[in-house]
């Protein structure tokens, strides 16, 4: 099970440590962290199916490279942007190996011009928020019971009826908005911890 | 970036509502549970690149299974959700108490492939193995089942890529179960021909359909294997998987992986093409050698030399457990081949040398991120060249299908290499770069496979190649490793005057273009000392191994070349009576090329040299201690016809024979005379053994078969290496011999003066002075005696005696031999004054 990673260090700084000195699985959890979010924002951008891969690999790589020697600076977003701006140009370059030779300059130009495009901003803000959605509902699931999960899940998410979801479960409607209000703190808490992590 | 974002993104979660509202737009997307037809789903089990699994539960049999829900959308359209339909019915196909069964496949509601497993029980393999407290036995024991369930999916076409040991769950029954087969590569040309055709053939061909995420490799890096390392996804095969287990099986063994993974991208990468495995013993000291060998050859990078299929894995480390000889060897015939020194009775590896030709293309392969342009273009060049290289070897190696027939290895590379060699000049008239290459390579081959004269025109062909290529440093070092060639060429052939020639030209010039020190003007000085050893010019001799020394770049005092010219540094001591630093110098070696390289062969030989100067020193139960247990390892290390056995094999015999126990050296002898027998076309190999065979069968006074197996020991050796070489002139001596001892005396005494004449110091063959040639002068004079020339022979004896003694010493067996004929002539004419002057030295009473 996928539990908090309880570290106030920066996600960055901690990815980049354990790619040079070699703690285990480095790999595993880039892919798993950035993946799907990479692979959302594609998505949004119409490109669809194997290309997704190919940019997510592509993205990581570049990513990985840069690593070891990116410098961590505690203004937030530094890390989010970078990889938005990474992103991007693993798009526009995919793009221009499908059509005619494009020239990197070129790319450039296209992904700087991406970068500052408040359209493109909140299309890469959604996923990102996705992103932490996706991970602190991890944390959410082996932390709180099966019963806890089904009825905030229902309640409050899916927007079911309250006494419905009550009775299904067993449980009193204070015992459900108890329930709301404790997942949702701690939601709030898992992802801000994320995001202070991430730097 | 922009201020608008950072502000939002720094708020939006700690408003309760909004985070809600995001929570549920969310929804839409695979993070929540999805709704899949027929089947209930209950938990969330693990998230990766490729999808999400859940655990469900199907509702008409309320069977538990597990459901992957695909991210990847290129299954909406029509003609990629027949590829998922396709690869699902292939995986479901798959039945094995080792594979995870797939039952179903369908889209969700959102329209989103998923796949319905069986639901594995138990622990992932490295935790389970980490539970049984990494107990050897239990985790080849389930590994072998692992490799079993492996080769049942890619006799079926199917392969896996992405192994690892969270992909293997193992029950409490020590049952394991492959999981994500169902993601697998599938070769749908090949598979189309599946009924018909070889099942291995099927299962080697190239994959041509991609249907995994290429993305996902990253995730499995540390088991990934070179050819996906380098990207080059269409050489992925059922090799490639074969790899990946090599490598879980040594992180389960040892508890970390062969070479540094979990560092910057890059040079995990890079080590995964280029780093040799860190030896599994540093990790784990105890693990058994063939263990050790065996982690090798499914480690190795290129897919040729690896196990060529799961069940090779798996029958091996079953053989290993059963205690039977395995079926890898330290050393692959292409790469591997040492060149025994023909020593009589000892056999002295003089060096390696590795074809590198493949690991030069994957290093090109890495390097060429580096940036420059003309790098680029350079590493492009280079990676071309060696890519023609690399298809050539695979063009010749595929037309002699190693496969068929079990005689021996080395007789199917000539007869590809006889078939290749001519039209080598024509294919590659543009391109003398590559031509230059192949040349040596193929000349390198014949030599180290004995076949000198099938060499020579090779290398001198490389040679005047690559002296017509531009000079830059590369082709002057090309070339110089082809002079290099010729000159191992001629040690090889016994021509050591050619040699010493050669080698101190390529002496000087490789330190003219590399500088003072280097691994190759380290191998260079070995071979020239050894030469010049060989010619009796010991002075020389010491000089060219001291300036070998002063070669080694710092650090370098491990490896293969210095600790080769040590070992031939150590022969030199012996050669002139230097028996203490002989011995210093030997167990250095050991010492160093056990902790280095602890299944070496090479170990093995130094070992027995060892032994042979503990005997000659007298130190039987030295000798013998260290002798014993080298046939057992040869044995299990290499199997019953390997070269390194036999030589094993071999100095045993000599050994027992040197301590008088002919009836326990014939059975050493015969087994590794038939063993070479088998192997095909003669080579001087068989000569020692034979020509051993012949001596302990004459003590015996079985001389009928004692002066056949000197007469073809002699034969072979005269037709190979030619009547003035050191080869021929002691089967020579033995041959004659035997014809004394079987009363053919006139005729052996024509042969004896015709060994001495070559062994003396006219010939050149030996330097004044060498003990050897007074071991001939005693088989003349003892000949003669026998033949009733009692004035010439007498003498004779009675000086070669005192040679030997001075030379080598009282205990040395040809001082006693020498003693020992004295005794007996003095005996039997009643001289018993003169007798007892020996008897002492004879050890008789």
């Amino acid at each position: 099970m996928i539990t908090q990673t309880g570290t106030h260090a920066s996600l960055l700084a901690r990815l980049g440590q354990s790619l040079n000195s070699g703690s285990d699985a480095a790999w595993s959890e880039f892919v798993d962290r950035y993946g799907e979010l990479i692979r959302g924002f594609c998505r949004n951008r119409g490109v669809v199916g194997p290309d997704c891969d190919d940019i997510v690999q592509d993205v990581l790589l570049s990513l990985a490279k840069a690593m070891p020697g990116f410098k961590y600076d505690p203004a937030k977003g530094k890390f989010r942007s970078y990889l938005k701006t990474v992103t991007l140009h693993a798009i526009f370059r995919k793009s221009g190996q499908k059509g005619s030779a494009q020239a990197l300059s070129e790319v450039d130009a296209l992904t700087h011009a991406a970068a500052s495009d408040e359209a493109v901003d909140a299309t890469w803000e959604q996923e990102w928020r996705r992103y932490h959605l996706r991970r602190a509902m991890q944390t959410i699931d082996a932390e709180f019971s099966s019963r806890d999960r089904a009825a905030f899940t229902r309640y409050a998410v899916a927007g079911e009826d309250g006494a419905v979801v009550a009775k299904d479960l067993g449980i009193s409607m204070d015992a459900l908005y108890q329930i709301k209000t404790r997942v949702t703190r701690r939601l709030a808490q898992v992802i801000e911890q994320q995001v202070q992590d991430e730097g | 970036m922009s201020e608008h974002t950072s502000k939002s993104a720094s708020t939006w979660y700690q408003d309760d509502d909004l985070l809600l509202a995001e929570l549920k737009r969310s929804r839409a997307e695979p993070s929540v549970a999805p709704e899949i037809p027929g089947y209930e789903v209950v938990r969330e089990l693990k998230r990766g690149g490729q999808g999400i699994v859940f655990e469900a539960v199907q509702r008409s049999t309320r069977r538990r299974v597990a459901v992957k829900v695909l991210l990847d959308s290129a299954y909406y359209s029509s003609s990629g959700r027949a590829r998922f339909e396709r690869e699902v019915d292939l995986a479901a196909s798959l039945r094995h108490p080792g594979i995870v069964r797939v039952y179903d496949s369908g889209l969700t509601r959102d329209s989103r492939a998923f796949l319905v497993m069986e639901f594995a029980e138990g622990r992932p393999l490295d935790e389970w193995v980490v539970g049984h407290g990494r107990d050897a036995r239990r985790t080849l024991e389930v590994f072998a089942k692992v490799c079993d369930a492996v080769q049942h999916a890619h006799m079926r076409g199917v392969i896996h890529r992405d192994l690892k040991p969270s992909n293997v769950r193992v029950d409490d029954e020590g049952t394991p179960r492959v999981l994500d087969f169902g993601l697998a590569k599938f070769d749908e040309v090949s598979a189309s021909r599946s009924d018909h055709a070889d099942p291995m053939q099927v299962a080697r061909s190239r994959p041509d359909v991609t249907l995994t995420t290429t993305g996902q490799f990253l995730g499995s890096l540390p088991w990934a294997s070179p050819e996906q390392a380098r990207g080059e996804h269409d050489d992925v095969d059922t090799r490639t998987d074969c790899y990946s287990l090599g490598v879980v099986l040594y992180q389960l063994l040892t508890g970390h992986f062969p070479y540094e993974v979990t560092g910057a991208l890059h040079t995990a990468l890079s080590n995964i093409v280029t780093a040799p495995p860190t030896p599994a013993r540093r990790f784990r000291e105890g693990l058994d050698e063939q263990v050790e060998v065996i982690l090798g050859k499914a480690l190795e990078k290129e897919p040729a030399h690896r196990y060529q299929s799961a069940a090779d894995f798996a029958d091996d480390i079953r053989h290993h457990l059963a205690g039977e000889p395995i079926r890898a060897r330290r050393e692959s015939t292409w790469r591997g081949l040492q060149r025994t020194a023909r020593r009589y009775r000892v056999a002295t590896a003089v060096g390696v040398i590795a074809l590198g030709l493949v690991s030069a293309a994957a290093a090109v392969a890495v390097s060429s991120a580096r940036n420059a342009s003309h790098q680029r273009d350079e590493a492009r060049e280079q990676a071309a060249r060696a890519q023609a290289t690399v298809d050539f070897l695979q063009n010749l190696l595929s037309s002699a299908s190693p496969d068929k027939g079990g005689d021996g290895v080395s007789t199917k590379v000539v007869d590809v290499l006889d078939k290749a060699g001519p039209s080598l000049d024509t294919a590659y008239a543009t391109d003398p770069v590559t031509l230059g290459t192949l040349h040596d390579m193929i000349g390198t081959v014949y030599t180290q496979m004995d076949a000198g004269e099938k060499a020579r025109p090779h290398l001198e062909r490389a040679v005047e190649v690559r002296s017509s290529l531009p000079r830059t440093r590369e082709n002057e070092l090309a070339l110089i490793t082809s002079r290099g060639n010729l000159g191992s060429l001629a040690v090889s052939q016994g021509r050591y005057n050619d040699a010493v020639t050669i080698l101190r030209e390529v002496a000087t010039d490789r330190k003219r273009v590399e500088g003072p020190q280097s691994i190759d003007l380290v191998s260079t000085y070995s071979d020239l000392g050894y030469s010049l050893r060989r010619l009796g010019d010991f002075e020389a001799s010491k000089a060219a191994f001291e300036a070998g020394r002063a070669a080694a770049p710092p650090g370098t005092e491990e490896g293969e070349a210095y600790l080769t010219l040590l070992n031939n540094q150590a022969q030199l001591c012996t050669s002139v009576n230097e028996y203490a630093e002989a011995e210093r110098l030997m167990r250095q070696v050991i010492a160093t090329r056990e902790r280095v390289d602890p299944g070496s062969s090479n170990a093995i030989l130094v070992r027995s040299n060892l032994a042979f100067l503990l005997l000659d020193l007298g130190r039987h139960d030295e000798a013998m201690k260290e002798m014993l247990p080298l046939r057992e390892r040869a044995l299990r290390l290499y199997g019953p016809d390997h070269v390194s056995y036999l030589i094993v094999l071999n100095n045993l015999g000599t050994a027992y024979h040197r301590m008088g126990n002919d009836e326990a050296a014939i059975p050493m002898f015969q087994e590794a005379v038939a063993a070479y027998r088998r192997r095909g076309a003669l080579t001087m190999e068989i000569v020692p053994p034979l020509g051993n065979l012949a001596g302990s069968l004459a003590d015996l006074k079985r001389y009928d078969e004692a002066t056949a197996a000197a007469k073809e020991s002699y034969e072979v050796a005269l037709s190979i290496a030619g009547e003035k070489s050191q080869d021929s002139l002691i089967p020579m001596n033995n041959y004659a011999v035997n014809l004394r001892k079987g009363g053919k005396v006139s005729e052996a005494i024509a042969i004896l003066r015709r060994v001495v004449q070559i062994s003396g110091p006219d010939g050149g063959v030996y330097a004044p002075g060498h003990f050897q040639h007074e071991m001939f002068r005693l088989s003349l004079g003892s000949a003669l005696i026998a033949n009733n020339q009692d004035a010439e022979g007498l003498p004779m004896v009675v000086d070669a005696y005192q040679g030997l003694r001075s030379k080598v010493g009282e205990k040395h067996y040809g001082t006693i031999r020498a003693a020992g004929i004295l005794v007996k002539y003095y005996d039997e004419h009643s001289n018993k004054a003169e007798a007892d002057k020996y008897r002492d030295a004879a050890g008789v009473k």
